[in-house]
């Protein structure tokens, strides 16, 4: 893999990794729990290291990308279940998504963030449309580092280092029980969310990676997740600084500005604003395509970044009409930190339908040969499988006990 | 050769090397005093939509009426098959075929009205 | 084989239409001297022996080109031995193979000819179960 490749797929990580869902929930966590939920994201950002690592050596090896490799295996009716699961979830994550940028652009205009959705999800489909969605990768990636102001915000708060790395050890909630676990949920779906690995691994068909890629393509899993969770942590921890000690709530996403302005003044106000506004909008482009690729993959059709909706008419109408419902739910009114908090615990219960495939294909000799999973890979897939699981079962009834906004 | 692993799901390709949907369907021929046999190869239409099970099947079915791209699968012969690996390889030419009836169809009064395209 | 121009219109032809499913979910109609069947609506069928024992699912077919035909050889029966009903539940059964269960897998081997299609909802194996032969190797996982 030539150094430049690496470099952007670092970049991406670093730069995608952080949006909507990952702000709001660490802020939440941040605000109620101080640095006691850190471990979360640590175990949340190691999951995303293992299924990014995995979807690229499974293109790079068995020439297919996830979703076709699903059906060749599994066959049509499984490939259903994958695909209604993934358009639903694209939906609410696209609403999330919308709804971030809007809310940014409300901070900005003072404009309502009803009337900013449609605006936003034209210009997100336009990008699509027009074939130059290479372009908004790119740009997106380096902007996308903006969110480094988190990390940089933290620092000059001088928190105390070593609370700070305690809360990398899993503890128990000493209040607010189910509100804790319920916030523990949501921080593992907004990280490990599908549509990441899933357009991950179709980029790398398109690229055509062979075998020579798999140590640029660890390396890139590795440190773009990794650095990326490190951003989250970050914006937890000047939640648990500006928020904790106060007792206040995190509620809307105008409040987590307040995390930059003790160190940044005005300015910390203006970055926070772009970097919602930039990493919300470039997941936005994002999940269009993971729902286009997805469907098109499952069924056979022709399929491309830039696909143009001339030739591609059945592919460009997915991504169409998906993120013109997106924009409906903030167009009438709901508040979307409320559709972020619901969007993560949803996404965290459908983990199961991507991970458990993945631990049949990873150890499948045709497909992978000599890059079979290891028996440590498989033990971790092994742990991951069961804990995405068990996800399912207690997010929907934390939500409604503890969580959900 | 396995039906299931190597045929079936598998993504086509057509002569000129455009993707033509998957392998949806077998249709094996049962002959009285003789090994069943490969008569085609089925993609898209009702086929793949069969597998779901009777009542969604029922479902599928009356959304499929209302789409104008027909419910007829495209059958493949057996002397088609040109060749098998990660994809199988046809001599037919995609936009001819029922498979490609629905995406010609958007094409023309869809696509073509939208701004942009 | 087909010359050319027939081939580009072989998925119009009448036969597609007609043989569509007459409200029989396993796809069979008839036509001439052979019957059709749809291989993919077999699949996860509760197969039985000639004594009405369950056998377990089918879940493969292997073929091979005889004469210039691509022939069925045998059909693939598999399931958890105890619990030959849940078969070949695609990804449970899988995952278990996967992590280790395979050996309490057994998959029959059942030629083309001992397996009667009559009700293609119901195959019949035309011999009691241990007389067929069994997969030995992962090859089907």
């Amino acid at each position: 893999m030539k150094i430049s490749q690496l470099s952007l797929g670092v970049v991406t990580g670093i730069g995608g990794f952080l949006e909507a869902g990952s702000i709001a929930t660490s802020a939440q966590a941040g605000a109620v729990f101080r640095y006691q939920l850190i471990w979360a994201v640590v175990l949340a950002t190691a999951g995303l290291v293992l299924l990014t690592e995995m979807s690229g050596r499974l293109a790079a090896v068995s020439k297919r990308a996830l979703t076709g490799a699903i059906r060749e295996r599994f066959g049509f009716p499984y490939f259903m279940i994958v695909l209604v699961v993934g358009l639903v979830l694209s939906f609410l994550v696209l609403a999330t998504e919308i709804g971030a940028v809007a809310t940014a652009l409300q901070m900005a205009s003072g404009i309502s963030y009803r009337w900013w959705a449609l605006p936003i999800a034209l210009v997100g489909w336009l990008l699509l449309w027009r074939g130059t969605f290479s372009v908004v990768e790119n740009s997106s990636a380096m902007l996308g580092l903006i969110s480094m102001a988190f990390a940089v915000g933290a620092v000059m708060m001088h928190p105390h280092w070593g609370e700070v790395a305690s809360g990398m050890i899993p503890t128990l909630p000493t209040h607010d029980r189910a509100n804790y676990w319920f916030t523990a949920v949501s921080i593992v779906g907004a990280s490990i969310s599908p549509y990441l690995y899933f357009v991950y691994s179709s980029g790398a068909i398109e690229e055509k990676w062979d075998e020579s890629y798999l140590s640029g393509n660890r390396i890139t899993a590795v440190f773009g997740n990794g650095m990326g969770g490190l951003l989250s942590i970050a914006v937890l921890v000047l939640a648990g600084l500006v928020f904790e000690p106060r007792g206040i709530k995190v509620e809307h996403y105008q409040q987590i500005a307040a995390t930059l302005t003790p160190s940044m003044g005005h300015w910390g106000f203006i970055i926070f604003v772009a970097t919602l506004a930039i990493t919300a909008f470039g997941a936005t482009v994002e999940v269009m395509l993971a729902a286009a690729y997805m469907t098109a993959q499952g069924f056979g059709w022709e399929w491309a970044e830039d696909a143009r909706p001339r030739e591609h008419a059945r592919y460009s109408l997915v991504y169409t009409v998906l993120v013109l419902l997106a924009a409906v739910p903030l167009v009438i009114g709901i508040d979307p930190f409320k559709v972020t908090n619901f969007s993560m615990a949803i996404s965290a219960a459908s983990l199961p339908v991507s991970v458990l495939p993945l631990l049949v294909l990873m150890n499948d000799h045709e497909l992978m040969g000599d890059h079979r999973n290891g028996w440590l890979s498989n033990a971790v897939l092994v742990l991951f499988g069961v804990l995405s699981v068990v996800l399912l079962l207690v997010a929907i009834p934390l939500q409604i006990m503890g969580g959900g906004g | 050769m396995l039906l299931s692993r190597e045929v079936l799901d598998r993504q086509l390709i057509d002569r000129r090397g455009h993707k033509m949907g998957r392998v949806d369907g077998i249709v094996l021929e049962l002959r009285p005093g003789a090994p069943p046999r490969v008569a085609f190869l089925e993609c898209g239409g009702r086929s793949p939509w069969r597998r779901l099970g009777r009542r969604l099947y029922g479902w599928a079915d009356a959304v499929q009426k209302l789409l104008p791209g027909r419910d007829v699968p495209t059958r493949i012969p057996w002397p088609a098959v040109l060749s098998m690996g990660v994809d199988i390889e046809v001599s037919l030419d995609a936009t001819r075929t029922p498979e490609m009836a629905l995406e010609l169809w958007l094409r023309e009064h869809v696509i073509q009205h939208l701004p942009w395209a | 084989m087909m010359p050319p121009s027939e081939m580009n219109d072989a998925g119009m032809n009448g036969d597609g239409m007609k043989n569509d499913l007459r409200g029989d979910s396993a796809g069979g109609s008839n036509r001439g001297s052979g019957r059709e069947l749809q291989y993919e609506l077999l699949l996860s069928r509760k197969v039985t022996d000639s004594e009405g024992k369950t056998m377990g699912r089918l879940e493969e077919a292997s073929a091979a080109m005889v004469g210039g035909e691509c022939v069925v050889l045998d059909f693939h029966v598999g399931g958890f031995s105890g619990l030959e009903r849940l078969g070949n539940v695609t990804l449970i059964s899988r995952l278990i193979r996967t992590l280790g269960g395979g050996r309490f897998y057994r998959t029959f081997v059942v030629p083309a000819d001992q397996l009667d299609l009559s009700d293609p909802r119901h195959p019949r194996a035309r011999r009691p179960m241990d007389e067929f032969q069994t997969l030995r190797s992962e090859a089907e996982s």
